[in-house]
């Protein structure tokens, strides 16, 4: 293509006139041996237990990239995550501005060591909420220490750092067979409804747990909600057999309305050729196109229309 | 008499779609029946075909005004006459009809097709349509979590983290992962397009049971039983874990900068040194506005709302590019050039469509391969450098990228 004439247009711009602040540079801002940056004035604002709540929460959103610019001042701010005298909001503030700083600050790898061990104390807070976005981070990591402490929560309710549920959870991101025979009992015996679904999510990549997963997708005494995590669990170990219980549950006229649809959905998106010549269930759908909520009536002809 | 129209030089449907990048085009005489002169005069113009929707305009070369119509003088013999053809800017298609493009001699029609305006929009302005077009596509891309999209899941993990964060190359990384995931999903519905997350605003048609799903007081987010997101799976865990930090119907992240002040950034006059600080706010804190997968580096793409958030970070580039002049990386504040690690410097490839396990790149297989090609555009090629996502719309003598931004006029 031949070069372009820029746009005569004029450009929009924003009446804020702002002076820019310095260049950054690509590398690591302090070089070994170099002299210690000073804390950047938005952590210096952070820091300072004479300012609002809201200025302090404020200055530790304004540019997460800088957190470990400075020595001083990122241990200023794990200091004040760690201050259980300080405001919860404040706290929560440093915890964002941490996570936001993994995305952006060039040293970050020289703190990463550092915030892990105050994750790590944190997640034993007194406070729930930091000991649950604690666990949430370690757990993201894989971090060995959080997986010691949501199992033995699970095994001794007065060691719980975190609801059940949470728990469950959490131990999804580096599933431990030792987390498999506590949620399979967690489903025998649920303490609340969410503790039985995230069991059961946990519980998808378990091949042994099939079983399991098909009972309770086919008993229509169990809550919807159940069966539903059931059947995407179901789903995630093993389509096929998933998708063998989908048509089933389909053709059931007596089956739940939302357990139908999303079997349906299910069919319609992800089920193989050889449904075309599946002809008691093709009737069935075509009943569903036209005596069904809208959505499902949409879900249906979707499916007549790829399987005609 | 009939002739033939090409859009974007091709006769393939899968290149019948524009955006406010004038596209290349050609208009032929394909049977000369019922005229004995060497040319003949072919009026372009548009049409709105029942269910259609969109607005084009003509452009005879690569320079001057555009219009609703161009006239043509077509040799009878068959050789090709150029034209370029381009979305009215703020005038996309919400339906795949589109636009029908249409030619006549005199009165008679002589030629036809349809041609959709696709942009990437505001998924806030979607219509339910446009939003199951993408779901769909999304859903089928991850196919259970069996399908092309863990390829997606797996390029973006801590291991490979020097690749694509806290360094020059973030945006450019950034772009040609959304666009490889883009023209995947157009490979399976060639009407969509991603949309974007405006993470300044609040955005409730987003988070809800028939897009991208409502989270539960544990932080599991459910969506409707005829929204197939709901068979969503990574890792071989189905579901997304997310928690919003901000009311769903009317916040926005906690401190999450404006877009006035996104842009800003670059200052007076315009540095991609200093707009690149958009990497920790907004970009970072859109990230941590949320407890779940997005908030993690690691897991953030196991989150289909992963990619609204980059699309919208993509826009401020787009953005701050299209208001600053800077598209040409030759042009002073175009880019950055401190970068000292390889994947960074203008002039790098980028993993993993490079397919390099050289170190200082990620020892392991690279995942998906090179980027995926386009039926509409050549660029930025299967193994892009760094430069090669600079100028997505072509405008300082490049070979556009094949999309465009609903509010970023070109």
């Amino acid at each position: 293509m031949a070069k372009k004439k820029k746009s005569s247009r004029p450009t929009k711009r924003s009446t804020s006139r702002k002076k820019p602040p310095a260049a950054r540079g690509s590398s690591p801002r302090v070089k070994p041996g170099a002299k210690q940056p000073a804390t950047p004035p938005a952590y210096r604002i952070a820091a300072d237990k004479g300012k609002s709540t809201a200025v302090r929460r404020q200055a530790l959103a304004d540019d997460p990239s800088r957190l470990c610019e400075s020595t001083t001042g990122f241990q200023s701010m794990l200091s004040l995550l760690l201050d259980t005298s300080e405001t919860l909001d404040v706290r929560l503030g440093v915890l964002d501005a941490l996570n936001a700083a993994r995305f952006s600050d060039p040293n970050f790898d020289a703190c990463r060591a550092k915030y892990i061990a105050a994750l790590r104390k944190l997640a034993e807070d007194s406070d729930p909420s930091l000991r649950e976005r604690a666990l949430g981070v370690l757990a993201r990591d894989q971090d060995g220490l959080a997986q010691k402490l949501l199992i033995a929560g699970l095994k001794n309710p007065d060691q719980a750092l975190v609801p059940v549920e949470k728990a469950l959870q959490l131990l999804k991101y580096d599933i431990h067979s030792d987390a498999y025979p506590l949620a399979r009992k967690i489903v025998a015996q649920p303490p609340n409804a969410l503790a039985k679904q995230e069991a059961l999510r946990l519980l998808s990549a378990d091949p042994d747990s099939v079983p399991l997963l098909e009972k309770i997708l086919r008993d229509k005494h169990e809550p919807v909600e159940a069966r539903q995590i059931c059947a995407a669990a179901l789903n995630a170990n093993n389509p096929t057999q998933y998708l063998a219980q989908a048509r089933e549950l389909v053709i059931d006229s007596d089956e739940n309305p939302d357990i139908q649809s999303m079997s349906l959905t299910a069919l319609t998106y992800f089920g193989g050729k050889q449904l075309a010549a599946d002809k008691a269930l093709y009737e069935r759908v075509e009943a569903m196109s036209k005596h069904s909520p809208n959505k499902t009536k949409a879900v249906a002809k979707q499916f007549l229309e790829k399987y005609r | 008499m009939d002739v033939e129209l090409q859009i974007n030089n091709s006769v393939n449907a899968a290149a019948r779609f524009v955006g406010w990048t004038p596209a290349p085009c050609r208009v032929r005489v394909t049977n000369p029946a019922g005229t004995s002169a060497s040319t003949v005069s072919v009026r372009l113009s548009s049409a709105t075909p029942p269910g259609g929707s969109g607005a084009v305009q003509f452009r005879s070369g690569t320079s001057g005004a555009f219009a609703d119509t161009l006239t043509l003088s077509l040799p009878t013999a068959g050789n090709s006459v150029p034209f370029f053809l381009a979305g009215k800017n703020g005038q996309s298609s919400t339906t795949p009809a589109g636009v029908t493009i249409e030619a006549r001699a005199g009165s008679t029609l002589v030629g036809s097709v349809n041609v959709m305006v696709r942009v990437r929009k505001d998924a806030t302005t979607l219509t339910d349509a446009e939003r199951d077009r993408f779901v769909s596509a999304l859903a089928q891309l991850n196919n259970q979590g069996l399908g092309r999209f863990r390829d997606f899941r797996n390029m973006h993990v801590v291991a490979a983290d020097p690749e694509m964060h806290r360094n020059v190359g973030f945006l450019s990384w950034h772009r040609a992962y959304l666009l490889d995931l883009e023209r995947e999903l157009q490979a399976i519905d060639a009407s969509v397009a991603l949309p974007y997350w405006r993470f300044d605003r609040p955005a409730p048609s987003i988070f809800t049971l028939d897009f991208l799903g409502v989270s539960d007081s544990n932080g599991t987010v459910q969506f409707g039983p005829n929204n197939p997101l709901r068979f969503w799976t990574t890792d071989s865990s189905p579901g997304v874990d997310r928690r919003l930090l901000f009311n769903r119907t009317t916040g926005t992240p906690p401190g999450i900068r404006s877009e006035s002040d996104t842009i800003d950034l670059g200052g007076n006059p315009a540095m991609f040194a200093t707009f690149r600080r958009m990497e920790g706010n907004p970009h970072g804190t859109a990230h941590v506005g949320f407890v779940g997968y997005i908030d993690h580096p690691d897991t953030a793409p196991k989150d289909p709302l992963f990619f609204l958030l980059h699309c919208n970070v993509d826009r401020l580039w787009a953005k701050w590019q299209q208001q600053n002049s800077r598209f040409n990386p030759a042009t002073a504040g175009s880019f950055d050039n401190s970068a000292t690690r390889i994947g960074h410097r203008l002039n790098d490839t980028m993993w993993p469509w490079n397919l390099s396990t050289t170190p200082p790149r990620p020892a392991f297989v690279p995942p998906g391969g090179t980027l995926a090609p386009s039926p509409i555009v050549t660029a930025p090629g299967l193994s892009p450098r760094v430069v090669d996502l600079i100028d997505y719309p072509g405008v300082a003598g490049t070979t556009p990228l094949g999309f465009d931004y609903d509010d970023v006029p070109i």
